[in-house]
């Protein structure tokens, strides 16, 4: 027997292997082998030694810090899950917020974008619908295809007054925000007007212009104080 | 005459780890005090003479058993109630010794018997000769002796030598706690085994017979 094999032997007879033939070996071994002798006395004193050696023990206090250690524990465990839970919800409320913001931003890109918050024009949108306006409805009456005027980028700068619409197509600057001196000055109007028509607004014959630009006209005469009404050519 | 509790700890002392680990986790969590008495100082033990330090072993023990109560949940009765256990003690040193750069503590007496160097055999125990075994060392000594050769012993054959030296486990059990193969717990074991040799062996040569 080898002394490797001898050594690895001893440390399974430590462990309580019992195999007679083997003992008988080993001991064989050992007392050939002054080497092995003095591992396996080494061995066997030195780890009965460590058995020997006294064992500590904790008193009675332990059991009360290992309670007031749990205790403490769990408090805060509670704590920290509480806090977790408010950051969640904290979380979803910035979330909710910017995600508002965000469509409220969206909402006001799309507004400005469609012309309705155009800061250039002086127009305002309103609906004859929802408002009893009274109004010169018959100004630009908008062909199917045709670009609209309810789009009050398309108003021209210098005509300031209200666009109005009647919900059915047709929309009209209402008087008392007409062009000033449009009244006082036919030419003056009829720039107003030709501007919008330059900008092919309402597709209109000469004729068909010239005729509405009268109409125009005379509409807004006839809302001046002591002025009674032209009635419109046909 | 005995109180409800009372004869519910005397009930729960009749009863296993495993099952008195079912009734903390069904809500009785008084049942914990049986265990942290029954392991306590099994527990210190190894701890002890694992870390060489009493009140570090002291301070892993309590926390040891803190974590197994907190997570009694993520126990299942299909492991050992103290092979669970001393895994979690096991990684609560491991985790503390990959955090420490420092060397572990070595003691004082440690000094006197081996010497600073790794390579140092010479013992300095003064001579004791006219005295008996037991007045030439006594048992905290010993103790002393025991945990310093212990220490010196290398970190990753040291959980393996202790829990089968100190706290007798089975290869089974030991292997469960540390995560290693059967054969890796078996050779690391007499590895230390070795080295515990060499570094008692002056000690033993200086004719102190236990």
């Amino acid at each position: 027997m080898k002394c490797r094999r001898a050594q690895q032997l001893l440390f399974d007879f430590f462990d309580g292997l019992s195999n007679e033939t083997l003992r008988a070996e080993l001991d064989r071994h050992i007392g050939e082998c002054r080497e092995c002798e003095r591992f396996a006395s080494e061995m066997s004193r030195s780890l009965s030694l460590l058995r020997r050696a006294p064992s500590a023990s904790l008193d009675e206090n332990f059991n009360w810090r290992v309670r007031l250690a749990i205790h403490r524990e769990r408090t805060a465990l509670r704590t920290r899950d509480t806090g977790s839970w408010v950051r969640a919800w904290n979380l979803r409320y910035a979330a909710g917020a910017g995600v508002a913001f965000a469509l409220v931003l969206v909402a006001g890109v799309a507004l400005q974008q469609s012309g309705m918050l155009d800061p250039g024009s002086s127009a305002t949108v309103t609906s004859t619908a929802a408002r009893d306006v009274p109004a010169v409805r018959e100004v630009a009456t908008r062909p199917s295809g045709a670009a609209s005027l309810a789009q009050p980028s398309l108003v021209p700068r210098g005509a300031s007054g209200t666009l109005v619409s009647d919900g059915g197509g047709s929309h009209s600057l209402v008087e008392g925000h007409a062009p000033l001196g449009a009244i006082d000055d036919p030419a003056r109007t009829e720039a107003v007007m030709d501007s919008i028509f330059e900008r092919q607004l309402v597709p209109l014959t000469p004729e068909q212009r010239a005729q509405l630009i009268e109409r125009y006209i005379q509409r807004l005469q006839s809302r001046l104080p002591g002025q009674q009404p032209v009635p419109s050519q046909p | 005459m005995l109180t409800d509790t009372s004869r519910d700890r005397a009930r729960w002392k009749d009863l296993t780890d495993e099952e008195l680990m079912l009734k903390v986790q069904g809500g009785e969590t008084d049942c914990y005090d049986v265990l942290v008495e029954r392991y306590k100082n099994r527990l210190f033990n190894y701890l002890l003479r694992l870390t060489g330090n009493r009140d570090e072993a002291e301070e892993f023990a309590q926390e040891a058993l803190v974590k197994a109560y907190i997570h009694a949940e993520k126990y299942k009765t299909i492991a050992k109630f103290s092979t669970w256990l001393y895994t979690i003690a096991t990684n609560l040193v491991r985790n503390r010794v990959r955090s420490r750069s420092r060397a572990p503590q070595i003691f004082s007496l440690w000094t006197r018997v081996f010497g600073d160097g790794d390579d140092e055999r010479v013992v300095d125990i003064p001579d004791d000769s006219q005295r008996s075994p037991e007045e030439a060392i006594n048992d905290n000594e010993l103790s002393e002796i025991i945990s310093a050769a212990i220490q010196k012993i290398p970190e990753k054959y040291r959980t393996s030598f202790v829990l089968r030296e100190v706290n007798e486990m089975s290869y089974e059990e030991i292997a469960a706690v540390t995560g290693l193969k059967l054969g890796t717990v078996r050779s690391r074991i007499n590895r230390a085994r070795n080295h515990f040799r060499q570094l008692i062996a002056p000690v033993l040569e200086k004719g102190i017979d236990f």
